[in-house]
This record gives C-alpha cells, sequence and structure tokens, in this order.
C-alpha cells in the first residue's frame, strides 16, 4: 500500500500524536474550563500546552491568539463570517478580494456573503507572472484579502507577505487560508506576512480529524465578531461572548482528544525541524515530476511549485478511472474533483477533474518508485 | 510572603499567568472559583498581590474583566 493523499489527511501520524490521543481518550481527562476537579484540569492543562505548541510553531508570542476550532472549514468560516461582521461597523458593505484558486471552504462563504449583499467580492486570477494583478488590487484597495498560502490542486502560492506590505496603508485585514501550508515552512505569520491564519489539525499539523484552529498576528488589525455563541467557561452573565481570545470564538466544549493532537503534532514537527520536513517533502516532488514528465502519458499542471500536491491527468483516461485502477493496486490518491471549483476551470480541468498525489512526512523514495511504476502500467 | 488568590476572566489567563509566575520562581496553584463571572483563579504564594498583579499586567495577562 502506497499513500499519497496527505493533502486530504495526513496519514501515517506520529507514534507520540497517537500515544497522546490514546490517552486522551482513555483517560481521566474532564470538560477544560468548566470544573475545578482534576479531571477538568488535566484536560485544561492538555488544551494550554496545545494552544503553546501551536503558537510556537507559528511563530506566536501569546498562545491565547490561538483559537481552537472543530476543523479549518469551520475556522475559515468563523474568521470570514466574523470578520466581515466586525468590518462592516466601519464600512457597511465591505469590499473583499479573494482569488480563483480558493477552496470551497473559502468561497462558499463568501459567495454566501455576497448574496445576502453583505459584500462587495472579486476574484482574481493570477496575471502572467503568477501573481494578482495589482492594478486591480490596488484600484479600490479592500477592506479584506482572503487568500490561500498554497493551492490544494497545485501548491500555488501568492506573495501574501508582499501583499501585506503593499496594503498595510489601506488597514487590509490578510486572512490566509493555511490548510496545506501549515506544518511546513513558510507558514509562519513573519514569513506569511497574514494577520488571520486558519488551519486543520489533521493535515500538516499531523492530528486526528475533528480539530482545526484560528490564529492571530499580534498587530491583527481587528477581531472577528463571534458567529458561534454559547457557554465559555467565563463571564457567564454576560449576554454575548467574552470580548477576550480565545474564549471570544470557542463556544461549547472543545474537541479535546483533536487538540491534544494538534498539540502533539506541532511538538513532532518541531523536534524534526520543519525545514528538513519540507526539504524531504520537496525532494520526493521532485522525484514525482521527474518520473511522470519522462513517462509523456501524463498532463502535468503548474508542475514549477516545489511545495504542496502535484496534479495530474493521464492523456487518455478521466481521472476517477485512472484513481480506482490505481486504487486496486495499492497506489492511493485522490482523482475527480478537489472543491476547488475555480482553480479547476482555471487550470482546464473542468470535466474530468485531475488526479492528485500528495507526499507526506512520512512518505519514503522507495514508495514513490513504487508509485511510478504503477502509474506508468495505466 | 503570604498567600492570596487573583482572580481570571478564563482557565487560559489563569494557566498563562500561572506558568509565567512559575518561570519566575513564584509558586502559583490553580483554584476555582465563581465570583463575579471570574471562573478561575489562582492561589499564589508571593510578597504581595499588588507585585504580582504589577507582574502580569507587564506581561499582557488580563486578569480582570
Amino acid at each position: 500500500m502506497i499513500y499519497l493523499d496527505n493533502a486530504a489527511t495526513s496519514y501515517p501520524k506520529p507514534q507520540n500524536v497517537l500515544n497522546a490521543v490514546k490517552n486522551a481518550v482513555e483517560g481521566q481527562y474532564g470538560n477544560p474550563g468548566r470544573s475545578g476537579h482534576a479531571f477538568s484540569k488535566r484536560s485544561a492543562e492538555a488544551v494550554f500546552s496545545a494552544r503553546e505548541q501551536i503558537a510556537l510553531l507559528l511563530g506566536l508570542k501569546k498562545s491565547e491568539n490561538v483559537v481552537f476550532t472543530g476543523g479549518a472549514t469551520a475556522a475559515l468560516n468563523v474568521a470570514i463570517l466574523g470578520t466581515v461582521s466586525a468590518l462592516s461597523k466601519r464600512t457597511p458593505v465591505p469590499r473583499v478580494v479573494s482569488s480563483v484558486f480558493e477552496h470551497n471552504s473559502v468561497l462558499r462563504p463568501l459567495f454566501f456573503l455576497e448574496k445576502k449583499g453583505l459584500i462587495r467580492l472579486t476574484l482574481l486570477s493570477p496575471d502572467r507572472d503568477g501573481g494578482l494583478p495589482l492594478a486591480r488590487l490596488l484600484s479600490s484597495p479592500p477592506q479584506l484579502l482572503v487568500l490561500t498560502l498554497r493551492s490544494n490542486l497545485t501548491g500555488r502560492s501568492f506573495d501574501t507577505k508582499f501583499l501585506s506590505r503593499l496594503l498595510a496603508p489601506y488597514g487590509t485585514v490578510i486572512l490566509a487560508d493555511g490548510a496545506q501550508a501549515v506544518g511546513g515552512a513558510g507558514a509562519s505569520f513573519r514569513e506569511s506576512g497574514a494577520h488571520i491564519l486558519c488551519a486543520p489539525g489533521h493535515k500538516g499539523l499531523l492530528g486526528i480529524m475533528g480539530g482545526g484552529l484560528i490564529a492571530f498576528s499580534e498587530d491583527c488589525p481587528l477581531l472577528p465578531d463571534a458567529v458561534f455563541t454559547g457557554g465559555s467557561g467565563s463571564d457567564t452573565f454576560n449576554p454575548e461572548m467574552p470580548s477576550f481570545l480565545p474564549e471570544r470564538l470557542e463556544a461549547g466544549t472543545l474537541p479535546v482528544p483533536a487538540i491534544i493532537s494538534m498539540g502533539e503534532g506541532a511538538r513532532f514537527l518541531q523536534s524534526q525541524k520543519l525545514e528538513s520536513i519540507t526539504a524531504r517533502e520537496r525532494a520526493l516532488k521532485k522525484r514525482l515530476l521527474s518520473g511522470l514528465a519522462a513517462m509523456k502519458k501524463y498532463t502535468l499542471y503548474e508542475p514549477w511549485f516545489e511545495d504542496g500536491p502535484l496534479l495530474i491527468n493521464h492523456k487518455r483516461l478521466p481521472s476517477e478511472k485512472a484513481a480506482e485502477s490505481l486504487a486496486e493496486k495499492g497506489l492511493m490518491l485522490r482523482g475527480g474533483f478537489h472543491c476547488a471549483p475555480l482553480a479547476h476551470r482555471w487550470l482546464g480541468t473542468e470535466e474530468h477533474g485531475a488526479l492528485r498525489l500528495s507526499p507526506g512526512p512520512f512518505t519514503t523514495a522507495h514508495q514513490i518508485d513504487r508509485a511510478l511504476n504503477l502509474l506508468e502500467s495505466l | 510572603m503570604q498567600t492570596f488568590i487573583i482572580r481570571f476572566p478564563s482557565i487560559t489567563y489563569a494557566q498563562k499567568a500561572g506558568r509565567l509566575l512559575e518561570q519566575k520562581g513564584i509558586r502559583a496553584r490553580l483554584t476555582r472559583g465563581n465570583t463575579h463571572g471570574c471562573s478561575y483563579g489562582l492561589e499564589i504564594y508571593a510578597q504581595s498581590p499588588d507585585e504580582v498583579k504589577a507582574f502580569l499586567e507587564e506581561q499582557g495577562v488580563i486578569f480582570s474583566i
């Protein structure tokens, strides 16, 4: 079996993650931040430790700027809807710019807001140089820029750090979808220039499914309004959510095992050094790329991005058929569409989708060579 | 030296304060309380509450709503 679907969820998980999750489920863990007994405190201590570990990974001094959610989609919905709600107190219908390379977890909340007349939305396509068309961006600077740090299709990235500096005089909030980037090099606040960063726990962070996060830079121009409201374990008599992070955006019981797993995943990544993991994954992608290019039976889409997944299509087989056939031979990858409709259209894969290959931190060169043999056999 | 309790708006801040005090060599123990909606407190053993509050303020830790 060869697993090349790490862009969907990472596999396998590090041993320390598995041990910690087993302990959280089997051990004496109560509801964190609710009661004062030992079980509750143990749970709260584990959540706090995960917050600190992730803050360290993202380059944050304030661990309270890490908010836990039920996943990256929940994080992006809270961040987008809540930020637009907060912005609309200054500008009734804020201008929001995003790109055609976004995942549906960004596009659908934006389309929802646009349909309600709550935002003026512009979706930009990359220009010839691969960046966003700056003249269009600056013709009417947005209040909010929402961009992926790495496309889930081809690994395409935009220079968010440059865009953040460019838009700083206009007070634009930079919200980054780090679903495919966090857990690799280049996704910290310093490197990305983002003010708000959303990520899942089960991809690059190597945790289990069911957790995600929103993190805020220390110079974030404004905080989102609460989208979910409910128990926060604090400020009980306030009819609204607390004004401070993280409780402002953490309504209800937290997914403790998933949070613990994210923290342990971050610990593992730091112990292995992000740069080395990234360098290894880049080498594997390059190996895949040169093998596929030599076969001449595959179309490669934007293969020049060194990070992230590799998107290909067999020249005669629709991607779903190819994926099915490869799965029968023991190669797990993803075919069809990948929840990024506008990017598929832009790349010309809107009819049959595409095959996505995504190695992870535990993929070996030998597995890549075996995968190439199977791809050759199609 | 004396023992006193400082309350925090949420467990996150109580824990953060506890960690910072621990690093400074000050003993602090998490306690549960419900006064004025402040859910958690730290039972602290130190010179004075004012000194500890000044330190926490300097570190940017919220200790009251």
